[in-house]
């Protein structure tokens, strides 16, 4: 494959972005983009989350960096210097976007806003990431972790079972939400461009994102008198059997909408004793009747679960026609015969952790396949092809290192 | 005049129930025009979704349920039948002018439909065909059928939500859904780009697994590299960056507040505003790090305080001293006292049509990918009347005559 059969090869990317940011920035080099990831003199902040390749906190032995940042290049800057503000600014001259996640306002600060930088290149993209977004009375909300804007957003209310506290997605689950709907008016805004010859900024609101997903929450409280969607466990309110169930060797995980019957033919293969559920007036494609029995129905599918592994039921359940699947943990997923066999994972050399396999394309394009053939870069990798391309000499760079720019 | 960023962009769109909608309802959202087909044979399951019909509908034919409103909104309704000759050849006539074909059907239900591309781009060579079925289009498992809480619990994350050492809890809403539909809009906006500059349409295949379990990676290489495998962490920090870092109980029924504290500057001004009892200065919470050993007993202290006080309340004192911390709203706490949602214009108040219909107007979210420079929101409420843009769409769009479209009615195109 050549460079140019990838989607994106044309866009030039500037990112300043922490973990709420960061997968935006590896959609888009994955489609082909050049993304430079401008990172402080000693390395980007995110370099210090884990976890950490053999346990070592080390800015170059970090998972979340290791990961996110597959195929970008790096260069350290420091945006509030005098001669790093020039260099930000010629930087954002000759982009296409630029990525960013800082305060509200502070760009503005340091006169490198999105007003200031339209000035510079009017065709610029800017996106920027914030808890809350950059107007309304919120805007500068303070939250140094991804569970606040979780809770604001109301995720976290209805996740968690009723009789314990409210509890949060694992995972920054928020952060990917925030990166993608980042790429998304990203390339959007790109593709609008052409037309009207003028950049844009995208204002993405994390609390924004979780708030999006709660369409249910929001058509049940207006359709049914006021009616709070809780707590609920893993259950669906509206299907029996659903959600988690315990195996021999963990746990596995049903969504039984519509499929009663083929549930009872299982059960009853099974010599389980279904009783009068297996009443064909329970196989409606609403379960209506059937929820109204959900402790039973639950108590059948435990004794299910008694007799096998997740795996044996994911195989069985889905040979019914069952929508069975395995609670999956990283050793799962690595193991996983489909995923190997449309070759999901892919190996990446880093002078640092050594060849590792990584999860890869979340999508597979015929023409204009997915990249993540270059690790993530160490601190500051490309300081001398980047700035010898904007034409400053190694002397400059030792000039510019004396003061605190790179 | 305004322009909306995918306004060129049209959408011949045969997803349904989630993930596959919300697709299409994003493009939408930014302007495309998605022509959502659907046929007497093949309704979007969704019409139904949880039984909630506005009060006045007698049939989910003549109006969709909310939840379908919702993700079908800034769309256009066609009751197209494509597995009869004469729909086919609508379908055709309609693949030659348009940008985008999208699915998320099984693999026998996308080939049942003729909708593979290697057909479609002998029409139209610059023709982009999208498939999202649960686990791909092709492989060992690609006819396992799945829905968003089956994608969440087999990609990891389910078992990385709830309490350590207790059951696992799921997460409380079917966010794979959501996130394959963002993924896949993406994946089209790039494939639109390829077009731009190679002139070549395209086939993606999307697994709605590979979307989730992309977000997990960090998480994964800790088990290929360093063979550990995380439990779930409760409400603490997920990368020990912060305590306390919590959930707390807070003043009234079912109301919690989130506080966070990650520096010790944070800390000093968090035990202010608690007006600095003396457990705030015992040496078990003197640094970062002994407050993230000690935070099972640092939380119990936190959470004698929070009850005192309404979440608001703690909210207000918290983000005033600048300390994280937020409500944990309910969707009534989003939809009737957030004034920053509202003035943001993110909650959008939507007329629906038919005011004999109860209610008669519904407040829905609106478009997380804000403009600063164009407003982009809910142009038009879903097609609720299955057929509903039919006539226009055939003539105006088409161009077809009163008698074409006569001959396909009597071929049962439009069922």
């Amino acid at each position: 494959m050549t460079k140019e059969d990838t989607a994106l090869e044309d866009l030039r990317v500037i990112e300043l972005a922490n973990e709420c940011g960061v997968y935006c920035g590896k959609l888009l080099v994955g489609m082909g983009a050049h993304v430079i990831k401008v990172e402080r003199p000693g390395g980007d902040a995110t370099r210090s989350i884990g976890p950490f390749f053999q346990d070592d906190p080390h800015p170059e032995k970090s998972f979340q960096f290791a990961y996110h940042n597959t195929g970008k290049k790096s260069i350290t800057l420091n945006i509030e210097t005098k001669g790093g503000k020039e260099i930000f600014k010629k930087l954002a001259e000759s982009c296409d976007v630029l990525v960013e996640t800082f305060p509200v306002g502070y760009m503005d600060s340091l006169g490198l806003g999105y007003a200031s930088l339209k000035e510079l290149n009017p065709k610029l993209v800017m996106t920027s990431i914030t808890p809350f977004g950059q107007t309304g009375p919120n805007k500068d909300y303070k939250a140094s972790s991804e569970s606040i804007p979780l809770a604001m957003g109301g995720l976290m209310f209805t996740t968690g079972e009723q009789s314990t506290p409210p509890v949060q997605v694992g995972n920054f689950l928020i952060g990917y939400a925030a990166g993608i709907y980042a790429a998304l008016g990203t390339l959007a805004a790109i593709h609008n461009r052409r037309f009207t010859g003028k950049g844009e900024h995208i204002d993405i609101s994390m609390q924004e994102c979780v708030a999006s997903w709660l369409e249910a929450s929001y058509i049940r409280y207006q359709y049914g008198n006021g009616k709070i969607t809780t707590r609920f466990g893993s259950k669906l309110l509206s299907a029996t059997p659903s959600g988690l169930y315990p195996c021999k060797d963990g746990y596995f995980c049903v969504t039984g909408v519509g499929r009663w019957n083929l549930i009872v033919a299982w059960l009853v293969s099974e010599g389980i004793e279904v009783g009068d559920l297996a009443d064909p007036k329970y196989e409606t494609m609403d379960g209506i009747l059937l929820v109204d029995h959900r402790g039973r129905v639950d108590q059948l599918m435990c004794e299910l679960g008694t007799k096998y592994t997740k795996l044996e039921l994911m195989i069985e359940g889905q040979k019914r026609g069952v929508p069975v699947t395995i609670m999956g943990n990283a050793k799962d997923v690595y193991e996983d015969e489909h995923l190997k066999a449309r070759k999901y994972f892919v190996e990446v050399k880093h002078p640092v952790l050594g060849k590792l396999k990584y999860p890869g394309a979340p999508y597979k394009m015929t023409e204009s396949p997915w990249r993540i053939d270059n690790a993530a870069p160490l601190i500051g990798e490309h300081n001398e092809e980047v700035y010898a391309a904007m034409g400053f000499s190694r002397d400059d760079l030792v000039t510019l290192k004396a003061a605190k720019a790179i | 005049m305004v322009r909306f960023p995918l306004e060129d962009i049209r959408v011949i769109d045969f997803t349904w129930v989630l993930a596959g909608s919300h697709a299409t309802r994003l493009l939408a959202d930014l302007g495309a025009q998605v022509i959502k087909v659907e046929s007497k044979a093949k309704l979007d399951g969704w019409r139904i979704g949880y039984g909630m019909l506005r009060e006045g509908v007698t049939s989910p034919v003549e109006e969709g349920s909310g939840i379908f409103q919702q993700e079908n909104r800034n769309k256009i309704g066609l009751c197209l039948n494509v597995t009869v000759p004469r729909g086919r050849e609508v379908f055709e006539r309609l693949v030659k002018i348009s940008d985008v074909v999208t699915a998320n059907l099984s693999p026998r239900g996308f080939v049942k439909m003729g909708l593979e591309w290697e057909k479609l781009r002998e029409i139209n060579p610059r023709i982009i065909v999208v498939s999202m079925p649960g686990l791909g289009n092709w492989g060992p498992h690609s006819g396992f059928i799945t829905f968003g809480p089956n994608l969440q619990a087999l990609s990891g994350m389910t078992g990385l939500t709830g309490y350590p050492g207790q059951e696992p809890v799921g997460v409380g809403t079917p966010w794979a859904d959501y996130l394959a539909g963002m993924t896949m809009a993406t994946a089209i906006l790039a494939a639109l780009e390829y077009r731009q500059k190679s002139g070549k349409g395209q086939f993606i295949d999307i697994s709605q697994q590979e979307a989730c379990t992309s977000v997990l990676g960090s998480y994964l290489l800790d088990w290929e590299a360093n063979k550990k495998m995380r439990e779930n962490q409760g409400n603490h920090h997920p990368a020990g960056g912060a305590a306390p870092h919590n959930c707390y109980k807070c003043k009234g029924e079912d109301r919690w507040c989130v506080i966070s504290v990650a520096s010790d500057k944070e800390w000093e001004s968090f035990c202010d505003v608690l007006g600095n009892p003396d457990w705030t200065k015992d040496t078990r919470f003197a640094t970062a790090l002994s407050r993230i050993h000690n935070q099972e007993e640092l939380d119990k202290l936190v959470e004698a305080w929070t009850v005192n006080y309404s979440p608001e309340e703690v909210t207000q004192m918290m983000q005033r001293a600048g300390v994280s911390a937020g409500i944990v709203q309910n969707i009534k706490d989003i939809i009737e006292h957030d004034t920053h949602l509202r003035e943001r214009g993110f909650l959008v108040d939507l007329k629906l049509p038919h005011p004999e219909r109860k209610p008669q107007s519904v407040i829905l979210p609106g478009v997380v990918t804000k403009f600063a420079g164009t407003e982009l929101t809910i142009r038009h409420p879903a097609p609720g009347r299955l057929g509903e843009d039919n006539v226009r769409l055939l003539k105006e769009t088409l161009g077809m005559t009163e008698e074409e479209i006569a001959r396909a009615t009597a071929d049962g195109a439009f069922e």
